[in-house]
């Protein structure tokens, strides 16, 4: 035990995304569980008189719902979120991967370590990741928040880039993380943050969808998604669908956009592909097309559509669709390319090498086919005479989750130890401590 | 049945038997000392044949009992304050045990300066306040001296302080108090100085240099590359010169060391260009040389140059007995030399015939020819000088005679006159 260093002490690993919640054991290789970090929100005066109905969608109520003293609903979970109600809408806690709405993130908590892990956080040391640029108020109401209300044994929170580098074994690296809401570009030296190169842009998994959306919009493909349909029949493709449409009266937008980019993410995962050299629309235009199947029967091919919606990553202004309605300056970033560059010249020029070597790629949005490719076929020409490596795990569940597996990987070594915040040191000094220990 | 065609034939039968086991009892029997068996079987023969014995996943051993584990507490002694983690350890550990990941952690020590020493050594430099060096030391201490993570975290009011900037004002702090601290011996202040010595210009120029390094363009690199292995490829050929020439050095010595053994021998050695000052010269006077140089680095005996060695065959009239240095030489060095005295005459005799001093072709035939051509010259050359001589001497007695012979006619004259 002692040849790879570990002492496990039961410490909980918890990572709040923007688009997934992991949660598990430190020392396991994968969490184990992973939920969505969207949660169902039903007002309070809307509660009463439809709990009823919810209750029987669900199939006899599995106590998914979290009834407040306001009476105001929480709903959490995949499956949970993903049953329609009436009124429910759907939020997401995050934005910008900082924690806006801390009421649900106590939900979240509560739900991950009663609901799915089923401990008592006063056992357990708790680890909990953060987005790189998390400002101080963060840090601290999280600190406040494991200490006050879940007592927790000891407490400690790491940026996610640190933990994804350490999950690829290396203390100083340049990551990249293309997730839901951000893409980041982030180096890390020795396990720390080098703030000052760190680069972000909004143009992630979730643009990408948004953009997806549109591109629907104009080839005029109406998106009907799961929840509304009620049984379909088989058509022929590009024919209209053929399908009964359910009766779903009060159902709020973000209930509809949230069913909706499912839909999108599944065409995203299956169509979407990424050009492995730079866009050449001549050599897309004879690749064949891939058809895809929307939830109401309706389907179609989509040829050089496929490619250019994930070309956005690379080239935001070229190729974003209906730019001055994204609410986005698209205009403003660069690509993810362009992004490593810019990282690289605000570090010093003796570590420039050493990065190059150490390029990590993390994030959804990293899984479209040909992305590393593309990356370093981008890359390696601008940096003659230096080795470009680029590190990303072929395991999908190590590329989702490599921030929380760099967490299990930290929490359960002996030498982490010392660096827990203790309830003493947290009654000692404050919540101002985590600025002190946690850097 | 061999028994039987044996005692027909009228042969011994047993003692050929006992012939044929014989043998292999003594091959048996023959193992030395001090050679394991297994060693000796391996000795000759085709090895024999391993057997890999099948393996099975052993069985777990029911009967022990389990190794109890405990769900203990322990204390890191690394931490300041008292938290208690727990985790399992065989129940055999001892529970006093120091935590065993402690001895990982290290702590650099940075030193502490006093509100004195900073008012005495480092108040020198207007642009640092005690406040911001405070600062600086604290963000050292907090990130173990990673300069790179200090100047990213470097955050101080109107003031915008470089990586250098850092580490000039650390490792100046570090030399002043160090050195006052260390008293009065002379040599050890001077070991602190050079050990917290930091150039800030140098540094900043060494950025620059490789700030230059990292955006060459493709082009520049191409032709760093080649220029590289163009300075590779020189340096190496240099070796091989080198080496070459000590190979034949040592040759040539071992040759002078031991002249009889290769005279002997009168075996082929490696000629090669370097062998003799006389050879080069020679083939540099003469332009049909080309092809012999050509020969001479290619192969042994062949016409120009040969191992001197008393059983070669040589013309007749090739004298034997000149000196010649050990080892290789060039043939046409073998003709006799010609009279110190005579030396310039025959030069100028074989330049008269177009001729140079040495033959161009030395081949055996053509140097005993040369020899002879030589000789010839010589003494055709004392022929002349002879002759010369005998007819000066007749002209001279001429003269006498006929000097005499006017003075005796003049006395006769005279005679008769009187």
């Amino acid at each position: 035990m002692s040849t790879f260093g570990g002492d496990e002490v039961s410490a909980i690993v918890l990572d709040v995304g923007s688009c997934w919640t992991r949660a598990g054991y430190a020392g396991e290789d994968s969490p184990k569980t992973v939920f969505p970090t969207y949660y169902g929100y039903i007002p309070e005066n809307r509660v009463i008189n439809k709990s009823k109905l919810g209750a029987s969608d669900l199939g006899g109520g599995e106590g998914s719902q979290q009834v407040e003293k306001k009476t105001e609903k929480y709903v959490m979970g995949d499956s949970e979120i993903s049953v329609w109600r009436e009124y429910m809408e759907i939020r997401n806690p995050l934005k910008d991967g900082l924690i806006q709405d801390w009421d649900a993130l106590e939900h979240i908590w509560d739900y991950a370590l009663s609901k799915r892990l089923s401990v008592n956080p006063v056992e357990h040391p708790l680890l909990v990741t953060e987005a790189a640029w998390s400002t101080r108020e963060i840090r601290e109401t999280l600190t406040e928040l494991a200490f006050e209300k879940y007592n927790c044994l000891a407490f400690y929170t790491v940026k996610n880039p640190v933990l994804t580098a350490f999950a690829s074994g290396r203390p100083t690296a340049i990551v990249l993380d293309s997730g839901a809401a951000t893409t980041s570009v982030v180096p890390v030296f020795d396990g720390y943050v080098l703030k000052k190169g760190m680069q972000r842009s909004p143009i992630a998994g979730d643009f990408l969808s948004d953009q997806i959306l549109r591109q629907f919009e104009q080839q005029k493909i109406t998106l009907n998604p799961q929840y509304l349909v009620a049984n379909k029949s088989f058509t022929e493709p590009d024919t209209p669908a053929v399908f009964t449409k359910r009766d779903r009266s009060n159902t709020t937008d973000s209930f509809h956009r949230f069913q909706a980019m499912k839909v999108i993410h599944e065409y995203k995962e299956t169509v979407c592909q990424v050009f492995e050299s730079t866009y050449n629309e001549a050599i897309i235009a004879s690749r064949p097309m891939k058809s895809f199947e929307f939830p109401d029967g309706f389907n179609t091919s989509f040829g050089p559509e496929r490619y250019k919606v994930p070309e956005i990553l690379f080239r935001p202004p070229e190729f974003t669709i209906q730019p001055q309605e994204t609410g986005v300056d698209v205009g403003s970033y660069v690509g993810i390319p362009g992004m490593i560059y810019n990282c690289l010249a605000t570090c010093d020029v003796d570590m420039r090498a050493n990065f190059l070597a150490n390029l990590v790629c993390t994030g959804g949005s990293t899984l479209f086919p040909n992305f590393i490719d593309r990356v370093y076929q981008e890359l390696n020409p601008s940096f003659p005479g230096h080795r470009v490596k680029i590190h990303a795990p072929v395991n999908s569940v190590e590329r989702k989750c490599s921030a929380w597996l760099g967490g299990s990987i930290l929490a359960s070594l002996g030498t982490f130890h010392q660096l827990w915040i203790s309830r003493k040191e947290y009654d000692d000094h404050g919540k101002v401590i985590v600025e002190k220990k946690c850097e | 049945m061999s028994n039987d065609v044996r005692d027909i034939l009228g042969l011994s039968g047993l003692s050929a038997e006992g012939s044929v086991k014989k043998p292999m009892r003594i091959e048996k029997e023959k193992k030395p000392d001090g050679i394991s068996r297994e060693l000796f079987q391996l000795i000759g023969g085709p090895p024999p044949v391993a057997f890999i014995k099948p393996a099975f996943k052993a069985k777990p051993n029911l009967r022990k009992k389990a190794v109890a584990w405990n769900y203990r507490a322990f204390k890191n002694p690394a931490r300041g304050d008292d938290l208690e983690l727990r985790h399992w350890v065989k129940a055999s550990e001892d529970e006093n045990q120091a935590y065993r990941f402690n001895e990982f952690n290290k702590v650099i020590n940075i030193l502490d300066y006093t509100e004195q020493e900073y008012n005495n050594l480092l108040n020198s430099d207007p642009d640092w306040t005690k406040a911001e060096t405070d600062y600086l030391f604290e963000l050292c201490r907090n990130y173990d001296l990673r300069f790179l993570v200090i100047s990213d975290r470097y955050e101080w009011p109107d003031k915008r302080r470089t990586m250098e900037d850092l580490k000039e004002r650390y490792y100046f702090v570090m030399r002043e108090v160090n050195t006052s601290r260390a008293g009065s011996g002379v040599g050890s202040k001077d070991n602190i100085a050079s050990m917290y010595n930091f150039d800030k210009a140098r540094e900043i120029e060494r950025k620059n240099n490789l700030q230059y390094l990292f955006t060459r363009n493709p082009d520049q690199i191409k032709e760093e590359e080649v220029l590289l292995q163009e300075y590779e490829r020189i340096e190496q050929n240099e070796k091989k010169f080198s080496k070459e020439r000590e190979n034949l050095l040592k040759m040539l010595n071992f040759q002078d060391i031991n002249p009889s053994k290769s005279l002997l021998n009168g075996g082929p050695s490696t000629p090669t260009a370097d062998t003799s000052g006389a050879f080069f010269a020679n083939s540099a006077e003469s332009p049909p040389n080309k092809k012999m140089r050509r020969s001479s680095s290619s192969s042994v005996g062949t016409s120009s140059i040969e191992v001197h060695s008393p059983t070669d065959a040589y013309p007749p009239n090739t004298p034997r007995r000149e000196k010649l240095p050990p080892g290789v030489v060039v043939r046409s060095q073998k003709i006799p030399p010609v009279k110190q005295s005579a030396i310039n005459k025959v030069t100028k005799y074989l330049a008269e015939c177009h001729l140079n001093t040495r033959p161009n072709m030395a081949t055996e035939t053509v140097c005993a020819k040369w020899a002879e051509l030589q000789k010839g010259i010589v003494n055709m050359l004392e022929l002349k000088r002879h002759v010369e001589k005998l007819e000066n001497d007749l002209d001279a007695k001429k003269k006498l005679l006929v000097k005499a012979k006017t003075t005796s006619t003049t006395q006769i004259k005279t005679e008769t006159l009187t």
